[in-house]
């Protein structure tokens, strides 16, 4: 089984009983193995319904879903040997050991090699000897992730992944998504978080009202973001040549230092400063979630 | 298919264990008081036969109540063994699949390569497997007690008895097992209908001899085809045996065309 796309989307809709709207409205997306593919939206937007139709948890209304060229809904069995699913909640047996829920999984899906099942437990630091009901959520959510990359599949659905876990083991998990990258496999991560997205993915698809209203990777989305320079100039500040700069917000400070906020290219900004005698320029750290929630919603009002 | 019927059925040994303990304590008590009674059979069922028939009929199906067969059919078998099964088998039915289904773990199942079938068929045949835990745990019992006890009623005739009381409630758990299968709105009925059937199925069938108007509906009814008393005599009727088989794999069946295709909660 080898195609270029690890997942297809085609027209993908999805209405829930009688529900006057469609929670999914004709999704269409690809998503490339060696891809890690970020799926942003509110709660409520149609994340969780993609991944449950991709894991043909629940049926299309219309529209296909394909998971490696195969249909997710007829060759579903054929499809899920090669999927691992972390689900947003994670809900596991709670009168079971970590270790026998563990090996319940591998029984169902026999695991390629065991060491890896114990490096992801050492990895993890996970505490497999108690039963599930009494560890914390973060813990529960260490099992959760175990046990969807445990097989090593070539392809991870991931659920807002990194609920409940602590930052050191955050880091665990974006290693692991790296390492599952560099191994060709394609990894779909729903979230809520975009700087987790930001964090790991090549590319970031946005969906609200079951629509998905934008994909960009992530370098074209820096280079639509604002970039935010503080200037200080040794003479008086060029504040009325720079608000002639497009698209450019002037914030002047005083009659020497001014803030300037600019979307796209940067290269008249530079021309104009070369004009002048910069002391001091230091670039603000450039928040892609808040141009990323401005560009939606500009998305939105068209 | 093979883990989640083994893992279904460990995750599940302590409830076994119980059902079978209680079941079997309950079989005691009563083969352990006949004793008793046998000494004085003849006074008592002369008075037990001066009730009315009506309620005699919900006692027991045969009217000589404190010969041995009359005494484990109206003590265990006619109404206790049905309702005890029943609680073991709908609570069965309502829970193999549909509290995982609640509980969202139904999903990690799912998420493996298996396929609905076969979660179904795991599922379906781990219940039946509990049942059959108890019901043999109970056939052993019995008959090791009756032995001593020497009540005058044939091991394989126990057995059977024993067998076609987890045969009558198996048809009420594959029904539930059928209603959780097609999902959240048939869910919400797969406990409370079934019961309701079991309970009027008995009343109908108990009173279709004094009621005539009973008669005919009481025949699409399982519990009319259940008769303890005739079993224990050496009167099996293997039709009937048979009939109730056919609706438990009409439920199994039904529960595949429900389960297979719809979306899962």
């Amino acid at each position: 089984m080898d195609t270029t796309d690890a997942i297809v989307l085609s027209k993908l809709s999805k209405r829930y009983g009688h529900a006057p709207k469609l929670a999914l409205n004709k999704v269409s997306l690809k998503v490339a193995r060696g891809e890690v593919y970020g799926f942003l939206g509110a709660n409520g937007a149609g994340k969780s319904t993609t991944i449950r139709t991709l894991l043909n948890f629940i049926q299309p209304t219309d529209g296909s879903a394909a998971i490696l060229g195969r249909d997710v809904v007829r060759d579903s069995v054929e499809v899920k040997r090669h999927v691992g699913y972390l689900a947003g909640e994670v809900a596991l047996y709670n009168k079971l050991t970590g270790k026998q829920f563990l090996d319940y999984m591998a029984e169902l899906q026999p695991v390629k090699h065991e060491e890896y099942v114990r490096e992801l437990v050492h990895r993890f630091d996970a505490d497999l000897d108690k039963p599930v009901e009494t560890l914390s959520k973060g813990n529960r959510q260490k099992i959760g992730l175990i046990q969807a990359f445990m097989h090593e599949p070539e392809v991870l659905i991931l659920d807002e992944p990194t609920s409940g876990l602590d930052p050191l083991m955050q880091e665990v998990f974006f290693a692991l998504v790296k390492e599952a990258r560099a191994r060709n496999a394609c990894v779909f991560v729903s979230s809520h978080n975009f700087s987790e997205v930001q964090r790991m993915c090549d590319r970031i698809g946005f969906i609200r009202e079951g629509k998905l209203v934008s994909e960009q990777t992530l370098a074209e989305l820096a280079n639509k973001a604002s970039h935010t320079f503080t200037i200080t100039f040794r003479d008086q500040a060029p504040v009325a040549e720079l608000k002639k700069l497009r698209s450019a917000k002037v914030t002047p400070h005083d009659e020497h230092h001014l803030m300037v906020s600019i979307e796209g290219e940067l290269t008249p900004l530079f021309a104009l400063l070369a004009q002048h005698h910069v002391t001091r320029f230091e670039q603000q750290e450039v928040n892609l979630e808040q141009q990323f929630m401005h560009f939606y919603q500009k998305e939105v009002a068209k | 298919m093979i883990p989640i019927l083994t893992w279904t059925l460990w995750r599940r040994r302590w409830s076994i264990f119980w059902w079978s303990l209680g079941v079997a304590l309950y079989m005691a008590l009563i083969i352990a008081v006949y004793p008793s009674f046998r000494n004085q059979s003849a006074a008592l069922n002369d008075s037990l036969n001066q009730l009315p028939q009506t309620v005699k009929s919900l006692v027991a199906d045969t009217n000589n109540f404190l010969s041995p067969v009359g005494y484990m059919s109206s003590n265990a078998y006619y109404l206790m063994m049905p309702i005890i099964f029943g609680v073991l088998g709908i609570g069965l039915g309502s829970s193999l699949l549909a509290k995982d289904e609640q509980d969202h773990t139904l999903e990690l199942v799912l998420s493996r390569p298996v396929s609905r079938g076969t979660v179904l068929t795991g599922r379906g045949l781990a219940g039946l497997a509990i049942i059959a835990t108890v019901t043999v745990v109970t056939s052993i019992v019995t008959i090791v007690l009756a032995w001593l006890s020497k009540l005058d009623i044939s091991a394989l005739r126990l057995a059977e008895t024993t067998g076609m009381a987890a045969l009558l409630t198996l048809i009420f758990a594959s029904l539930v097992f059928a209603m959780t299968a097609f999902g959240k709105s048939a869910r919400i009925m797969s406990t409370g209908l079934p019961t309701l059937l079991l309970i009027a199925s008995y009343l109908f069938t108990s009173l279709s001899g004094t009621v005539d108007w009973l008669k005919w509906p009481s025949r699409l009814l399982p519990y009319h085809y259940y008769h303890p008393a005739q079993i224990l005599t050496g009167n099996a009727n293997g039709r009937e045996a048979l009939g109730m088989a056919i609706a438990v794999l009409f439920f199994a069946a039904l529960s595949y065309v429900g389960f297979r295709r719809r979306d899962i909660d």
